[in-house]
């Protein structure tokens, strides 16, 4: 029986400064592999949503237990352990450091992981780049590739830790639909090893490809 | 952690290495910093009085008096007075060279006339006791110390010395004491063998005690907190209560064994370069916290990426630290490895200070090093925490700039591009004026010229008369291979040496200055003008024993003669009985800048010289080394007489290098210093600017898809800037153009200051602020999708 990765338990959300609720008496339960996309308009709440399921922003009431904890109790040194082992970000903008290589980019997380050796890096780094087929991008700084071939690099950083949910927000916005076709691929080829991906996309076309589809209407979550 | 440090130590390095205003910033800052440090060392060598065996040094300061541009050591009714008003005593000093026989061993020794004060300024003697020296009573046994390394060399270190005497001018004078190993001299850079009470000086007939001489010092010793209200009070006191001063004050500072009136030179040039450097210390300071804080909102992203990548508050906490300690270090490290180059460019800044002074004492550096270190953690972390603390970021989805942050930043930008206009202005202005002095004629030459001046021996009287064959000196001189020509003069190029006298023209006009009339009066050999390369204009050569001839230079020729024709030109003189005779003028030679080429020419009249007096100098030309014309000097003058045995050689070459150091220190100053202003204002107009139109981002892209084309977008931000500079330069204008009255007085640059001088920079700045917009939106254009979606 498949574990439950994700609970969300009448979760709201409010901005500090809004008068209204961003996300209001969400309930959502995400199983370990599960490939699911979440749909719905600008301002609807799909980013707040996939911010709050990554520990950036802490719920105003309810609660959201990964991995079967519960996150309100967590300390700022376990949600940043959480987010270094079990959980990779990919994002339209890519936010790749520009002042640093390729490899030093993907290898950001392995800085606080202390489970991996300053020696390991180079392995490690190697494999992540080779799940997006960028190992020859290596040397080289994030203004000297494609959109295409930065938002692969995010991918690499993202997957290096082995983390068992990849958030992604608007993984395409910025690229063509021939690059957006590679990293749908590469995304796909990573639920086949059973990550777990959250997706945000305004692309239908794109959504279908997940097994799971959520729509956001007004901070409130509708299944498919 | 080791591992996230050694990971953000390389991170912080790459991402410096690549960041050429990092770099700059760091070293425009290093720059003033290093030249503080090095004015620091310079002041605290001037005021370390180890030299002197002096513990007390709280207790003691320098005293002198100070009237029309003078300064002497303070006359001894001024002492008295002092003596019965405040709690204080006052000391002198006096050094000179004098023989003294230790058994029936004569040695020439420098004698440090001393008086007093030796207990309370904690000066202990390494044998024997100073007390009889304290108070020294006339007509009792006269007593001296000797300096720990005249007793070694002198008396190889015999304990048994104390109560010997040695005989100086004539008179037995018994060694009670040894000084201290920490005793060289009371003045710097001497070596004193032997102190003797100052009273003594007439005991031994050296002169009169109460004579204050060029290098007399005075001191007074008392209690720091007397010392500080005489400091404030003293002068006033001499001329409100004691009516003893009009226009003289007395001036207490702490220059010990030091020349008073080179200590104030200095010490007032070391506080102007000071203040100069601190406010290029501010400007820099701008400059790099502008930057740092651009930077600080690129790290925003970082640390927002690297939240995501695990980082706790703690990591970054740590990362924030390191990153501040790190760019210190750096600063400090610009610091260390810039210093002594930038020693280097002090001594061009202050040709006053002799090399000894220019000194690195590690511990000291290391010292303000550190504070240098707190203080910029300080002012960079507090940077820091702002930032990250109260400040949100909105780049590329942010709000816009507001007007007043616009103006804020606008306003010290176009604060700073005046400055250094003017600044340039003032260094440009300088260096058209340093560059016409530099390319004015001497009127002589200067290469393959020396000048030898003699030590003569002299009587009590002060003068000495050699012989009357000043012929027969140069004759014997010339003969030799090595010296191409040698001529005699009294008053040579750069030298402190003049002699003037009373003339006047056939009309009895007074020539020179006042109604008495005084003018430079040269007694020269009629070969010196060939010698030294100064031209005949006018008239034939003097010679050898027409003493009724005499030439005169072009300034006095133009002033005073040129009504007449030159065998009617004379020049009249009065006798000692008030006898008038009359000297013919037959001739008339190019003017000649013998102190300097920023000195405007006097009068000179030149005389041939009757005879040698112990005043004169040798001009001499050879293409020999000095040493070699030493040797050949000292053969030929032997001939003549021994006692001309004693000389000093100077190379015209050199002292005209030492002459042009303060015009060189004036322009290396205001280049220097308008280069490191100009820079600064540079990086921080890029800094402020690119700060500005990042935070405008959104609004940029909102203008561009309602139509708004690059130049529109462009004029519409500079446009605000221009507003304010325009009122901005012409107050600067106002402001500037009495600065520059004010440094006519110094004749370092030229007067006139045309509105033109101010706007042309600021106008070339302007177009380079104009393409920082083009260049800053342009790029900003390149992504305004980005940014408004």
């Amino acid at each position: 029986m498949p574990q439950t990765l994700i609970r969300l338990e009448s979760l709201s959300y409010q901005y500090p400064k809004a008068q209204t609720q961003s996300l209001t008496n969400i309930n959502l339960s995400i199983e370990a592999g599960e490939y699911l996309a979440i749909l719905g308009t600008s301002g609807s709440g799909k980013s707040t949503l996939l911010s709050t399921l990554g520990l950036i922003n802490k719920p105003s009431t309810g609660e959201y237990f990964l991995l079967d904890t519960a996150t309100s109790s967590l300390t700022d040194k376990s949600v940043a352990l959480l987010k270094n082992r079990e959980i990779g970000f990919i994002f339209q903008n890519f936010n790749l450091l520009s002042h640093m290589s390729v490899f030093d980019n993907v290898a950001l997380p392995l800085s606080y992981n202390t489970e991996v050796s300053r020696k390991d890096y180079k392995k490690h780094v190697e494999h992540a780049l080779s799940l997006v087929n960028m190992q020859e991008f290596s040397p080289r700084r994030p203004d000297q590739l494609s959109g295409g071939q930065q938002q692969r690099v995010a991918i690499a950083r993202a997957l290096i830790n082995s983390p068992s949910l990849i958030l992604a927000d608007e993984p395409t916005g910025n690229l063509d639909s021939k690059t957006s076709d590679q990293v749908f691929s590469v995304l796909d080829d990573l639920h086949t090893t059973g990550k777990t991906i959250c997706l945000i996309t305004h692309d239908v076309e794109y959504a279908q490809r997940a097994k799971r589809r959520l729509h956001m209407v007004d901070g409130s979550l509708r299944e498919e | 952690m080791t591992k996230l440090t050694i990971d953000l130590i390389l991170g912080w390095f790459q991402q410096t290495a690549r960041d050429l205003r990092f770099w700059l910033t760091s070293v425009l800052l290093a720059l003033p910093i290093c030249v503080l440090a090095q004015m620091f060392f310079i002041q605290k060598a001037y005021l370390d009085p180890t030299f002197t065996g002096i513990k007390n040094t709280n207790l003691i300061r320098n005293a002198v008096s100070h009237q029309d541009g003078k300064y002497q050591a303070i006359e001894h009714y001024m002492a008295e007075e002092i003596i019965e008003h405040w709690p204080a005593n006052v000391a002198y000093e006096r050094t000179k060279w004098l023989e003294a026989q230790i058994d029936s061993m004569k040695v020439l020794s420098e004698v440090s006339f001393f008086s007093g004060g030796y207990e309370s300024l904690g000066i202990k003697p390494l044998l024997g006791s100073l007390e009889s020296m304290e108070f020294p009573s006339i007509g009792t046994q006269m007593t001296l110390a000797i300096s720990n390394d005249f007793w070694e060399r002198q008396f190889n270190r015999s304990k048994g010395i104390i109560g010997q005497t040695i005989i100086i001018s004539g008179k037995a004078i018994k060694i009670v004491a040894v000084m201290p190993a920490s005793f060289q001299s009371f003045k710097r850079n001497r070596k004193t063998d032997l102190v003797i009470p100052f009273e003594y000086i007439s005991e031994l007939n050296l002169g009169d005690n109460q004579e204050i001489l060029p290098d007399t010092q005075s001191y007074i010793i008392a209690e720091s907190v007397v010392l500080d209200i005489m400091e404030k009070t003293a002068s006033h006191y001499f001329k409100e209560q004691a009516l003893l001063f009009d226009e003289s004050e007395i001036i207490l500072n702490d220059a010990i064994g030091v020349d008073s009136l080179e200590f104030i030179t200095v010490s007032k040039r070391i506080y102007l370069l000071t203040m100069l450097f601190l406010c290029l210390l501010f400007f820099c300071l701008i400059a790099f916290v502008t930057y740092f804080v651009g930077l600080l909102t690129r790290k925003q992203k970082e640390y927002f990426v690297r939240r995501l990548c695990g980082a706790n508050t703690q990591h970054l906490f740590w990362q924030e630290l390191l990153d501040v300690l790190l760019t210190v270090l750096f600063i400090l490290c610009c610091c260390t490895l810039l210093f002594p180059f930038v020693s280097e460019l002090v001594k061009v800044f202050l040709p006053q200070v002799e090399a000894d002074y220019f000194i690195f004492p590690w511990k000291i550096f290391a010292q303000i090093m550190f504070v240098s270190f707190i203080l910029l953690s300080i002012i960079i972390g507090a940077f820091s925490f702002i930032q990250y603390n109260f400040v949100t970021s909105h780049v590329g989805r942010g709000q816009s700039a507001s007007l007043a942050q616009k103006l804020q930043s606008y306003f010290l930008s176009v604060l700073l591009v005046c400055v250094s206009s003017f600044a340039l202005f003032m260094a440009f202005s300088i260096l058209q004026h340093q560059y016409t002095l530099n390319d004015k004629n001497l009127g002589f030459q200067l290469e393959q010229r020396f000048i030898t001046n003699f030590e003569f021996p002299r009587g009590q009287t002060g003068t000495f008369y050699a012989n009357n064959l000043p012929q027969l000196l140069l004759q014997n001189v010339a003969s030799s291979p090595t010296i191409i020509s040698a001529a005699l003069t009294n008053v040579p190029p750069f030298l402190d040496k003049t002699s003037y006298t009373q003339f006047y023209t056939p009309s009895l006009e007074p020539i020179g200055s006042g109604q008495s009339g005084n003018v430079l009066f040269d007694y020269v050999s009629p070969n010196y003008f060939e010698v030294l390369g100064q031209k005949l204009i006018k008239g034939k050569k003097l010679e050898w024993g027409n003493y009724w001839q005499v030439l005169v230079n072009r300034t006095l020729w133009d002033r005073y003669l040129s009504q007449y024709s030159l065998s009617e030109a004379k020049l009249i003189k009065y006798d000692t009985s008030g006898e008038k005779f009359a000297l013919d003028v037959v001739g008339v030679v190019e003017d000649a800048y013998l102190h300097g080429r920023d000195r405007v020419p006097q009068p000179i009249v030149y005389r041939v010289a009757v005879t040698i007096t112990g005043y004169e100098s040798l001009i001499v030309k050879s293409s020999q080394t000095p040493l070699e014309i030493e040797k050949a000097l000292n053969n030929s003058i032997s001939e003549i007489d021994v006692n001309f045995g004693e000389f000093k050689l100077e190379s015209l070459e050199l002292l005209g290098v030492r002459e042009n150091a303060p015009r060189k220190a004036i322009l290396a100053v205001s280049v220097y210093g308008s280069v490191l202003m100009f820079l600064s204002t540079l990086i921080y107009t890029f800094s402020s600017i690119t700060q500005l139109v990042n935070k405008s981002a959104r609004e940029i892209a909102m203008r561009t898809i309602l139509g708004a084309r690059l130049l529109s977008l462009v004029l519409n931000e500079f446009k605000l800037f221009l507003l304010i500079l325009l009122p901005m330069s012409l107050f600067t204008y106002l402001l500037a153009r009495n600065f520059v009255g004010a440094l006519l007085d110094f004749e370092v640059a030229n007067a006139s200051l045309d509105m033109a001088y101010i706007f042309i920079p600021c106008l070339l700045l302007s177009i380079f602020v104009f393409f920082i917009f083009v260049w800053l939106i342009n790029r900003k254009l390149q992504t305004a999708w980005t940014n408004l979606t």
